[in-house]
């Protein structure tokens, strides 16, 4: 009886230190998520026509435009800048942004996963550009707010 | 409250009965005992000790098993290791030494190769055991200086498939460990035991942009600690005695 206790509770422990081993438990996310603000309602988000979103230095590599209020801009691990411009109109905007890749592998089944800390935004065109929160996460709603 | 005080009486009356249930022959040899035993001890107290003898007797150099196993058995994993250790009276202190190589990876090509040492005392609880045998709880420190790199294609959807090469090429790592270890003399100065290590507390110096996989010496580096198993083979190198015959005085 108390051989077969044991022997349950030792079962029962090596299977609770045993680890999750899922590699859709990874939460961190590859694009910064930007949202568009009036600059002079800046509660309220803004809605902008965007004819088409290019990456400088990129070929073949360019967003839809479309009728948005935020947007998530793809960050590329082998570099640590990257600049986007955005067709508005026949206006064009850029915006800069400087950010960290950080390589991780959790198991030998998942793939290699890039995360990201944005490190600072920049952009000569739009009013102002703030850092909300540096870490891409799929749990953080907003990385960058933009005011023009 | 009323039945607080009917327990407590008859708890007091219980205690009486079994005083004098004792009978009085009874009571006079439980005396008589207990004074014995406190003569003894008395006598125990008063003896001289016998001086603990903190000189070495012999060095043990051990080879680990689990990692030859997974050289000659393993695709992925390689490496040797070693351990030597020195007895102080009931103690031991040891130090080990190793090398690791691991290739990992399914849908990638990752490469680490290093080596690593802990060193640390341990403390036998068969401290009477005059075969020589040894039950062991320890302490360690432990380091490692290793490098690695990693080869991949991302299948990144919006800038296309691109390679990607990163390499730590010089990375530190260190950590403590606790161990429990059982050692017996099988034949003559040839030892053979198992030591099983809890590892905690690892910091990696050195990393750039990748973190890297495996820690040799620590397990994976994901992993804040690590449980890690050896079985060591080892030879003791003795120049005395540690329990020497009692000497005999003719009459």
């Amino acid at each position: 009886m108390r051989t077969g206790f044991v022997i349950v509770i030792g079962v029962w422990l090596l299977i609770s230190c045993q680890e999750i081993k899922d590699c859709d438990l990874e939460s961190s996310r590859d694009s910064a998520i930007v949202r568009f603000y009036s600059i002079d309602t800046v509660e309220n988000e803004r809605e902008v026509a965007i004819t088409q979103i290019d990456v400088f230095n990129f070929t073949d590599t360019s967003l839809r435009g479309d009728t948005i209020s935020s947007i998530g801009l793809p960050l590329q691990s082998q570099t640590e800048q990257i600049t986007y411009q955005f067709t508005m109109d026949t206006l064009e905007y850029l915006l800069t942004l400087e950010y960290t890749p950080h390589l991780r592998i959790y198991y030998d089944d998942c793939v290699p996963v890039y995360s990201y800390k944005l490190d600072t935004a920049y952009s000569e065109e739009f009013d102002s550009v703030v850092v909300v929160n540096k870490v891409l996460d799929l749990a953080v709603p907003t990385n960058l707010e933009v005011y023009f | 409250m009323g039945v607080l005080k009917n327990i407590a009486i008859l708890v007091l009356v219980g205690l009486g009965f079994s005083a004098f249930g004792q009978r009085p022959g009874q009571q006079l040899g439980n005396q008589v005992a207990s004074k014995a035993r406190a003569t003894t001890m008395q006598d125990e107290r008063n003896e001289p000790k016998e001086p603990r003898d903190f000189r070495p007797s012999m060095v043990k150099l051990s080879y680990d098993f689990i990692p030859l196993g997974a050289t000659l058995f393993s695709e992925n994993r390689s490496g040797q290791a070693f351990q030597a250790s020195m007895d102080f009276d009931q103690y031991f202190f040891a130090v080990e030494y190793g090398t690791q190589k691991t290739n990992r990876g399914e849908t990638f090509d990752y490469h680490n190769q290093g080596w690593y040492w802990t060193m640390g005392p341990e403390v036998n609880f068969l401290k009477s055991n005059t075969k020589g045998h040894s039950l062991t709880f320890g302490l360690r420190y432990g380091q490692s200086r290793f490098s690695d790199w990693i080869y991949f294609v991302p299948n990144d959807n919006f800038f296309g498939n691109y390679p990607v090469f990163e390499a730590n090429d010089e990375l530190r790592a260190r950590w403590m460990e606790m161990t429990v270890g059982l050692n017996a003399k099988v034949w003559k100065n040839l030892y053979m035991g198992y030591t099983v290590r809890y590892k905690i507390f690892r910091t990696v110096k050195g990393i750039d942009g990748f973190a890297p996989y495996d820690v040799p010496g620590f397990g994976p580096y994901e992993d804040n600690t690590g449980v890690q198993f050896n079985y060591y083979v080892g030879w003791a190198f003795q120049w005395r005695e540690k329990f020497p015959a009692p000497e005999v005085t003719p009459k």
